[in-house]
């Protein structure tokens, strides 16, 4: 069978498990803190995030959701088990379950989740991925819940460089910038955008959306 | 692996999305349907379809 860029990226990610926190202290976190703010969540709600990496944001959704459900997924399976390691010892006794799971197959009943979160996954997939994966949130979410999405946002035309140069040399690491056509992808899905912010941490710019069903 | 009643009643298979069942040695999640089954490893569900196998 072919490899596919969705298995490099299970791998690369794979082993990248136990040092790829790193990347969310100088990068990401920042970013995270504005989107759990942004997304309206409170304690008590059923959360999924979509593509948990080792589990930064998701941490911060179990903290803020301890009375509620909070599931995390990620391809990589190795990650997911990291995530679930850590969640464990962290907060015994939280209702939580990570699993790995393929974005485009959400293992999830429909209108199950009052919040979804996905952060820099878009950028590992390809235009089709994403309207499929769009697609299984908004089935997964309910009536009026709330879709928030992290994406690496456009800096300057040297960043945006460099960016598609990694994105050449490593594509299931990289990926590639979508955010400008990611609002109407969102459009697309039958979904409304409800909020927007730039984010910067270190250089590194990230675009905050927000979307309700 | 301990998954909760309720944590289970939401889960569905990411194929045909029909519901699933702990195993009773509680090595993975069988669809009803379709009847893949989901390995659970490390104490997580591995729900990717190419990583499941078919039990009738």
């Amino acid at each position: 069978m072919p490899v596919t860029i969705v298995d490099r990226t299970r791998r690369v990610y794979d082993r990248l498990a136990g040092v790829y926190p790193m990347s969310t202290y100088f990068f990401h976190s920042r970013a995270h803190r504005r989107a759990l703010e942004m997304s309206g969540i409170h304690d008590g709600m059923r959360v999924l995030e979509v593509a948990t990496g080792s589990g930064e944001m998701f941490r911060r959704l179990v903290r803020h959701n301890r009375k509620g459900c909070t599931i995390g997924v990620d391809l990589s399976p190795n990650m997911a088990a990291r995530t679930h390691r850590r969640i464990e010892k962290e907060f015994p006794g939280a209702s939580t379950l990570c699993q790995a799971v393929d974005a485009r197959h959400l293992p999830f009943r429909d209108g199950m989740f009052d919040a979804v979160f996905a952060c820099y996954l878009l950028e590992l997939l390809s235009c089709e991925d994403i309207q499929r994966t769009m697609s299984e949130i908004r089935r997964v979410l309910r009536d009026r819940g709330t879709l928030t999405l992290v994406l690496i946002g456009q800096n300057t035309k040297m960043f945006n460089r460099l960016y598609r140069i990694g994105g050449k040399v490593a594509p299931a690491f990289w990926g590639r910038q979508v955010e400008t056509r990611v609002p109407e992808m969102i459009e697309a899905a039958n979904m409304r955008i409800s909020g927007e912010q730039v984010v910067y941490q270190t250089f590194y710019p990230s675009r905050v959306l927000t979307a309700r069903k | 692996m301990a998954i909760s009643k309720d944590l289970l009643e939401i889960l569905v298979c990411p194929l045909c999305k029909a519901t699933v069942e702990l195993k009773p040695d509680g090595s993975g999640l069988k669809c009803v349907q379709c009847h893949r089954v989901y390995p659970i490893r490390d104490d997580i569900p591995v729900m990717l379809i190419d990583e499941a196998r078919i039990e009738e």
